[in-house]
């Protein structure tokens, strides 16, 4: 936890013990793995309870946050794909429409600095109000699901013992989201078994590991959360229509800088066993194919990726028994534990 | 919102203090202690929609395009002010966490803002602020005025629209498109003074009222001459949103009370949010 969000959460503990018997300790996350980064991207506003966790979850998990009240964030984020859907862009939104985007992994995003592909939010609490009321997503009014939950006294009680509230509101629902969501933590794969030595990774993802560290994937790509949380081009496309208020133009959208245009946030690559389709919009079934597009698939355009760009041939080359390596390593950041985890699924 | 006020001397500064301690006692369930008696007065201030030197009507009136030909017409006008700040021989009120949404009204009727436990006397300045800070535009989980329910809190990107106009632009051939102008992005805060012609006298124990004018077709005038045939739409481009908020910064004006004049409010700042 940063020194600020530590500190908030030693100012709003005072509050409250100053009040006499209240509510849990605000705590970290999770316990922060030895060999992850210490500083959080956590807001002094909302330090984690366990019961804000709690409330985060089953807010999670429950229909009362759609409009029609026929799907839940789960629909779109299933822990048992770490928290992704296994279709390229959904159509279980509100309206039923094709959504434009591949919808993300949540793990580890208590390291994240920005969400959404074009880094469009500035943290998790404001990020939440996207899907809750884009009439594509969960297409929910906010004073209809506030006052829903309103009439829930089990809820009612949920948000005063979580944040002090006498009365919901959006922002307490948006901040138990975050909260919930800032529990998903995940590092219990072979590949953290093997770089905490507890248990080294058989021969084939052993030389994927060292194929990835030496073809360069680690450079954005940065273990242990296996994203550096920016913005590339990877050549996937040539150029970027401003169509749909350019929502395919990547972080272009959100900064305006030319230099912007076509790059879009590297994801996590965690548990990517179990995360497909791949790519922001889900264009790729397989890691045989996002692999096949670094070796030969990659194309020039004005923004691409410096280290993609190389004179001669674009892309990093990768022969097949390589993929097969590179494929076994990323296997290994599969974590059973994140995707099991009877703390992830629904109350 | 917070309607109350908050005066700034040492003695008001002592009064606020122990309203707030009451306010922390109260939320512990205890007893409040008596809030200290200082006689004070309420200001409203009555926000009428203008267009050009006409009521602001939306019940399908068209308005002429100030940069081309056509019309257009409104369904909705909202904006965000913030920052109130009255001034004068009375002393300076700074209304705390000061953020209103105001929507305009089809009817017609003027929005009213009040500010409530205003110490008695003169003021003839009052400061405010269209949009929100850089601060409070960082994130979206506010309560109040800047709760997301409002509709005023943009779904892509981190931040508030701060001038929101709604309706249909008709060309003079063609078929009539819709008029989206949604003004966000720190940059185009803009803090503004106005003078009160003649002053406001607030009694003590009793009410005052400051009427302005917020004159909306203004932001589609000057400086920038906008054509909404060729700009019906203002929402992501920071340079669209530079040319209202360049405009919006000079459509709001205090009337003038008996035998004075009205008063134009000024940028104090033009793209500096604090």
């Amino acid at each position: 936890m940063s020194r600020g969000a530590r500190i908030g959460a030693l100012a709003g503990l005072a509050v409250l013990a100053a009040c006499g018997p209240s509510a849990d300790e605000p705590r970290e996350p999770s316990t922060i793995p030895a060999h992850f980064p210490g500083a959080l991207t956590v807001p002094a506003r909302n330090p984690s309870t366990a019961r804000g966790v709690a409330l985060g979850r089953r807010l999670f998990y429950d229909p009362i946050v759609s409009g029609d009240r026929q799907r839940s964030c789960a629909t779109c984020h299933d822990p048992a794909r770490a928290f992704t859907d296994g279709v390229a862009r959904s159509t279980a939104g509100a309206s039923g429409r094709r959504l434009p985007r591949n919808s993300p992994t949540l793990v580890n995003l208590a390291w994240g600095s920005s969400f959404f592909w074009d880094g469009g939010a500035a943290d998790l609490e404001s990020q939440a109000f996207g899907p809750l009321t884009h009439p594509d997503e969960l297409g929910v009014d906010l004073v209809e699901l506030t006052t829903r939950l309103e009439l829930d006294p089990s809820y009612r009680s949920a948000f005063r013992e979580a944040f002090g509230a006498e009365r919901i509101e959006s922002a307490f629902v948006a901040r138990a989201l975050a909260q919930f969501e800032r529990s998903l933590v995940s590092a219990s794969s072979p590949y953290d078994d093997h770089v905490t030595g507890r248990a080294a990774l058989d021969p084939l993802p052993a030389r994927g590991l060292g194929l990835f560290t030496a073809k360069g994937c680690v450079e954005c790509h940065v273990p242990p959360l296996f994203t550096d949380g920016q913005f590339h081009d990877i050549g996937l496309d040539a150029g970027f229509t401003d169509e749909d208020e350019g929502i395919h133009q990547g972080r272009y959208r959100v900064t305006h800088h030319a230099a912007d245009l076509g790059r879009f946030k590297t994801p996590t690559l965690r548990n990517v066993e179990v995360t497909g389709p791949y790519m922001h919009d889900g264009r790729f079934d397989t890691l045989e194919q996002v692999l096949a597009h670094y070796d030969h698939g990659v194309v020039a355009s004005a923004n691409l990726d410096p280290r993609l760009a190389g004179e001669g041939a674009r892309g990093i080359a990768v022969h097949d028994d390589e993929a097969r390596a590179l494929v076994a390593f990323l296997h290994a950041l599969t974590d059973p534990q994140v995707l099991d985890a009877p703390a992830h699924r629904p109350p | 919102m917070n309607s109350s006020t908050t005066p700034r001397s040492p003695t008001r500064a002592r009064s606020r203090a122990l309203a707030r301690w009451a306010l922390l006692l109260a939320s512990c369930g205890g007893p409040a202690p008596a809030e200290p008696a200082e006689p004070s007065g309420t200001l409203t201030l009555h926000l009428h929609g203008r267009v050009g030197g006409e009521a602001l009507r939306m019940d399908g009136t068209r308005y002429p395009n100030p940069g081309g030909a056509g019309s257009f017409e409104l369904y909705d006008a909202r904006v965000h002010l913030s920052h109130l700040v009255l001034s004068g021989p009375a002393g300076e009120v700074v209304e705390p966490d000061s953020v209103h949404l105001v929507r305009f009204s089809a009817s017609g009727q003027p929005f009213a803002l009040s500010l409530e436990h205003v110490p008695p006397g003169r003021y003839d300045r009052i400061a405010v602020a269209i949009g929100v800070d850089a601060v409070a535009n960082a994130r979206i989980d506010h309560v109040g005025d800047l709760d997301p329910n409002g509709q005023m809190a943009w779904n892509w990107k981190t931040g508030y629209k701060f001038f929101v106009l709604e309706g249909e632009v008709h060309p003079e051939e063609g078929e009539s498109v819709p008029l989206v102008h949604h003004v966000g992005f720190s940059e185009s805060y803009r803090p503004l003074t106005c003078a009160v012609p003649g002053g406001v006298e607030v009694p003590r124990g009793g009410g005052a009222e400051v009427d302005l004018e917020v004159d909306l077709g203004q932001a589609l005038r000057e400086p920038h001459l906008i054509d909404l045939v060729g700009l019906p739409s203002v929402k992501l481009d920071p340079a669209d949103a530079a040319l209202i908020a360049d405009n919006y910064a000079d459509m709001i004006s205090v009337r003038g009370s008996a035998g004075e004049g009205g008063s134009r409010c000024t940028v104090v700042a033009a793209t500096s949010p604090p």
